[in-house]
């Protein structure tokens, strides 16, 4: 599972430092291969160039066009750009340490654990307040359903870089103007190797 | 399916979808055609190490439809640059010198494999 989130995490580097943005990364989007203990990613739908976003981001927010998956989604009506993938990450990361600990002998815990997990994303990174999306309330609410449901009980290396991962995604969608976002791409790839840090 | 021997995996859009591929409105002032990057044109611009952590498609499936409404389908390699290359040259040879396109003339990436 450790190399399954470490590949994840190197992946979106390497579309990063190329300004590359997936767009669309999901367990059924990743495949790793056990042999030569290697992630891929699949599904180039999704993918964009980050000086495309940056161009659209310049008049209006930019939602991918397609591809995206809800419950793996920062949110319906604004930006997206590197912390999409990161939020996406955090969210895989956190179904990874969910899976890591069910028992595989019953799967209807499994499963609900699982589905616990995507619902709570699903659910709070989408929050509204006054009909408009609201990243500052959504953060606040994923932050209080975790500590209340989830991080209390466990607290893994996985958990806390999935965590880590969402919060840093949210801390930058929240980012006042499009231009701190833009200029931020360097503190994710950082970001992202104390995330894998984390893991290792 | 199979092409030139190898097994592929063949990928229609969700609901039929197709994406039209254009040049940059640019081109006359660049003075050279330049194809418009869109969402699923993306996969022809990505760098080598990119395709190290991405599999990518290897062809495009692209139909084209000239001004009389005559279309013809294409399997195009994506490869490196040569997809750009080769749908420059059909949009090039279907526009005006100002980079306009020819009237009822259409070319869109329908599938990849």
């Amino acid at each position: 599972m450790k190399q399954i989130a470490l590949g994840l995490l190197h992946a979106i580097e390497v579309l990063g430092k190329r300004g590359f943005v997936h767009g669309d990364i999901k367990f059924e989007n990743a495949f790793y291969d056990q042999t030569a203990k290697k992630l891929m990613l699949i599904d180039t739908g999704g993918l964009s160039k980050l000086s495309k976003i940056e161009s659209r981001l310049s008049d209006t927010a930019f939602t991918p066009d397609r591809g995206s998956t809800s419950a793996y989604r920062i949110q319906d009506d604004g930006t997206s750009g590197l912390e999409a993938d990161l939020y996406s990450v955090g969210v895989l990361l956190l179904e990874l340490s969910a899976r890591c600990e069910a028992d595989v002998s019953t799967r209807d815990a499994e499963i609900d654990k699982i589905r616990a997990v995507e619902d709570l994303f699903g659910k709070y990174a989408k929050a509204t307040e006054g009909g408009r999306y609201d990243p500052g309330i959504a953060r606040n609410k994923v932050w209080s359903q975790l500590d209340n449901h989830y991080l209390k009980k466990k607290n893994t290396p996985l958990e806390k870089a999935g965590l880590r991962a969402v919060a840093f995604a949210l801390d930058m969608s929240n980012a006042a103007t499009h231009a701190n976002k833009i200029s931020d791409r360097a503190s994710y790839l950082a970001e992202l190797k104390k995330i894998a840090s984390i893991i290792r | 399916m199979q092409l030139y021997g190898q097994p592929k995996i063949y990928k229609r859009f969700k609901d039929d979808d197709y994406w039209p591929l254009g040049l940059d409105p640019d081109f006359a002032v660049k003075g050279e055609a330049k194809l418009l990057r869109t969402q699923e044109a993306t996969a022809s611009f990505l760098h080598e190490a990119v395709k190290k952590v991405l599999v990518a498609p290897t062809h495009f499936v692209v139909s084209e439809t000239d001004a009389a409404g005559a279309r013809r389908d294409f399997i195009v390699e994506v490869g490196d640059r040569e997809f750009r290359a080769w749908a420059k040259h059909r949009l090039s040879l279907n526009s005006d010198p100002s980079g306009e396109q020819t009237p009822g003339y259409s070319l869109e990436i329908i599938s990849v494999i």
